[in-house]
């Protein structure tokens, strides 16, 4: 080493770097005006804490808690609950998020090589970070503080408690999300297949958020009732955080947890320090290629019969290409999660339709919307992930014989086989929770598997006409909005053709409420299709 | 004991039961340039990878300007510039501010870092784009952008993983030349991985020619031309790694369905193949 450099080597701290290079990636769109966009975005953040919300916030929520004096403070409680619940899982998303960005993955192969050690790099990407998370403390903390304030007046060591548990909470689901993408990242290198079970991951997440939200909404009287069903939540860490503020509210609130403020403060520092300091001594584990060569996923025989089955039905013509586009799909452990995230909703809405509606009407009222908005998920949730990945391969089938066609019909045949399972699953859960006979299943299943392909047609045209080849295509986003826009007539035709025609038999009501909705999108979805994949076949 | 700039001592990886690099002993001079030459998993990123201290191998030893890489992982690191195989850049960041935190990784100091940086951005005539992001660079550019890091810190010994696979004929010219210079002008130790002999006959003072891990032959390529009796590097290398007979590799044409005729409808839609004597 030449001693020029050897003060410079005892002095310089690389976490520094990293954090500070980590800030640089995240603004790239500001680059120009790095600076300046800190400064603006936290003066007009801190105007929004300190002067914008607290005027917002105070001219209403005092009316509110006036009129309902008597929940009020637990119904705020349970807000303030499952907020930092929710809150707590979107930040720990976000550096998954970052994890797929495929180009980034050769870069640590220059950082490992170069003399930062992996604990310099694990604190600075997480470091680097929070500046950008503060961001969300100061929107999100305002509004605890907004439905707090009408019960008590907060005094200047509350304020600073509360914002002082949103950054904790904020900081320590960054810091977990970081520990789970570097691992996954290290695991990434090792293996493709990982790349595959973070997105689940996501998807698991995002449906686990969905739950909590559902939940609250539904099921907001018993949770009041019932406060001591949160005990089974105490591991979650964000409860530590809401516990020190709703303490600061009532120390009656937690009177029915586990967890008292003690307990809750003590988890609140000690974990995310302990966590912290472990993850900073053995980052090695992290952030290193070894064993970069070792795994690859080689692929078993199972299922044989079931594609023996498939390649059967699909018949000579495509049964080959549905079975490749079946493997495809179900070999990625994201598509399996979305599968379940299909479900997951439909059958909860299936609950939901089913126990709102009481008489004959209701029931057909309830399965025709459960029809539409099951063709909705599906075509949404799967329907446009038709060419994700192929950017390559659509060439292989363009030179081939078969052309676009090939890719595009087996896709759709695919997906009609996927249908089937998930129409079959719907329709148990349908009969059970409708309590309906053998004949209304066998309609409603047959309703419900032949609707998927139809409401598929829309989305693989939409995709046809402006491919999407990753899942964070800008593409992606824009087909799906516009999905949702085209969907929204089907899903109010069957409530306005019921009210408009009023029919009074069941069979007329059938047909009154799913029809239009049927030829709606068969039309709609065909001729997107028919324009979508012209344009494709003159893909350059 | 004569010194080297980079020696290894019955150096094993494996990774899991595959074993990368086997027993593998590398005696390199000062001032050379070394050319690992082999098919792909051979065992040549894996090698390169452990010379570097990005991995750490099974067994055996490494010793860089005569030190243990193992107890002097970071003065390793500080002498050795590293080109990697693929590309590795934040796409987020310009050329000009990768090249920044990569100097700052090296302890450079910041004066240094300006005008290094300066000088590597004219030299493979990247001023110009200094300050556009790295996503919007082809991946010959970014293949530059990365020469220019592995080169930041003046190296003493340079590792170069494919060096020209990606580049114009121009600018491979250019490396080729660099890679020249910086031997004789600034007596740097050169170790190259490649599949292009051509390049490897051109630079290298020394080749090694490594298949599933173990070292086959190594000598200057006209002693490794002589050794194995053949007519230039190509045929020397084909020799030592053995190929398949040109018979061989087309016997598949004499059986099966491919020798039935395509016919086709009017419409242009295959009917059926029917069988064909070739």
């Amino acid at each position: 080493m030449e001693p020029e450099y050897e003060s410079q080597v005892n002095k310089r701290k690389l976490w520094l770097t990293i954090a500070k290079n980590e800030i640089k990636l995240r603004t790239s769109s500001f680059r120009n005006n790095r600076k300046r966009f800190f400064i603006f975005s936290y003066l007009i953040l801190i105007l929004w804490a300190f002067i914008i919300a607290p005027l917002l916030f105070d001219s209403f929520m005092p009316t509110i808690a006036a009129q309902n004096a008597g929940i009020f403070k637990p119904v705020v409680a349970l807000l303030i609950e499952s907020f930092m619940m929710i809150l707590f899982l979107i930040i720990l998303m976000l550096p998954l998020n970052n994890v797929y960005n495929k180009d980034e993955k050769g870069v640590k192969e220059s950082l490992v090589a170069s003399p930062v050690l992996a604990r310099d790099i694990f604190l600075g990407e997480f470091l680097g970070k929070l500046p950008l998370y503060t961001f969300a403390v100061l929107i999100f903390a305002p509004i605890v503080v907004g439905m707090i304030n009408p019960i008590i007046d907060l005094t200047v060591i509350q304020y600073i408690i509360i914002y002082t548990c949103a950054f904790g909470l904020v900081y320590f689901a960054n810091l977990i999300g970081s520990l789970i993408s570097s691992w996954l990242e290290h695991k990434i290198l090792k293996s493709e297949s990982a790349r595959d079970w973070g997105k689940a991951l996501i998807m698991i997440l995002t449906i686990v958020m969905v739950i909590m939200m559902y939940a609250v909404i539904f099921f907001i009287n018993e949770i009041l009732m019932n406060p001591e069903l949160k005990n089974w939540l105490s591991f979650y860490p964000s409860l530590w955080f809401s516990n020190i503020i709703l303490y600061g509210i009532d120390p009656l609130l937690l009177n029915s947890y586990i967890l008292n403020i003690w307990f809750s403060i003590g988890l609140a520092i000690c974990i995310p320090l302990m966590i912290l300091y472990l993850s900073y001594k053995k980052a090695h584990v992290f952030y290193s290629l070894e064993g970069i060569s070792t795994k690859s996923t080689s692929v078993t025989k199972q299922g044989r019969n079931f594609y023996s089955m498939i390649n059967k039905l699909a018949g000579r013509k495509f049964g080959g290409l549905v079975i490749v586009q079946m493997k495809l799909f179900l070999r990625k452990k994201a598509n399996l999660a979305r599968i379940a995230y299909v479900l997951g909703s439909v059958g909860f809405m299936a609950w939901f339709t089913s126990s709102t509606m009481d008489d004959y009407k209701g029931l057909i009222l309830s399965s025709s919307i459960l029809i539409v908005l099951g063709g909705l998920v599906s075509s949404i949730m799967l329907g446009h992930l038709i060419f994700i990945n192929t950017k390559d391969i659509i060439w292989v089938y363009k030179k081939s014989p078969r052309g676009i066609k090939g890719l595009v019909y087996s896709y759709l045949l695919n997906m009609l086989v996927i249908g089937i399972f998930i129409s079959l699953f719907i329709t148990i859960l349908h009969s059970l929770f409708a309590k309906i006979g053998l004949l209304d299943a066998v309609i409603f299943f047959s309703l419900f598997l032949a609707y998927i392909p139809i409401s598929m047609l829309q989305s693989i045209g939409l995709q046809c006409l402006n491919p999407a080849f990753g899942e964070k295509d800008s593409n992606m986003k824009s087909n799906s909005i516009i999905s949702m826009l085209i969907m929204q007539p089907a899903i109010m035709m069957p409530i306005f053709f019921l009210i408009f025609f009023n029919p009074e038999t069941v069979l007329m009501m059938r047909i009154v409420m799913l029809a239009p909705v049927f030829i709606f999108n068969i039309l709609v979805g065909t001729i997107l299709l028919y324009i979508g994949m012209k344009k494709l076949n003159k893909i350059e | 004991m004569e010194s080297y700039a980079i020696r290894t001592h019955e150096l094993t990886k494996s990774f899991g039961s595959i074993l990368a690099v086997n027993k593998l002993n590398l005696k390199i001079p000062y001032g050379k340039t070394y050319g690992l030459l082999g098919p792909n998993g051979a065992g040549k990123t894996t090698t390169i990878r452990m010379l570097n201290g990005i991995i750490s191998s099974n067994s055996g030893e490494i010793y860089i300007t005569d030190k243990d890489i193992k107890s002097h992982e970071k003065y390793v690191k500080m002498i050795s510039g590293f080109l990697p195989e693929s590309p590795g850049l934040y796409q987020k960041l310009s050329a000009r501010e990768f090249l920044i935190f990569i100097g700052e990784l090296y302890y450079l100091p910041k004066s240094v870092i300006i005008s290094r940086v300066e000088e590597l951005l004219e030299l493979f005539g990247l001023s110009e784009r200094a300050n556009d992001l790295l996503e919007g660079y082809s991946r010959g550019m970014k293949q530059k952008v990365c020469l220019c890091a592995a080169l930041i810190q003046d190296p003493q010994i340079i590792y170069l993983d494919e060096p020209t696979s990606n580049l114009d004929p121009a600018i491979a010219r250019m490396v080729k030349d660099l890679i020249k210079e910086l031997v004789v002008r600034a007596d740097k130790t050169i170790f190259i991985c490649t599949h292009q002999l051509d390049v490897a006959q051109e630079l290298c003072d020394q080749i090694g020619i490594i298949n599933n891990g173990i070292l086959k032959i190594e000598g200057s390529p006209t002693e490794i031309i002589e050794n194995t009796g053949a007519k230039n590097l190509e045929d020397a290398y084909l020799k030592v790694m053995g190929v398949s007979k040109m018979e061989d590799l087309l016997s598949w044409r004499e059986n099966g369905e491919f020798n039935k005729k395509v016919v086709t409808s009017g419409k242009g839609k295959v009917k059926k193949r029917k069988r064909v004597v070739v």
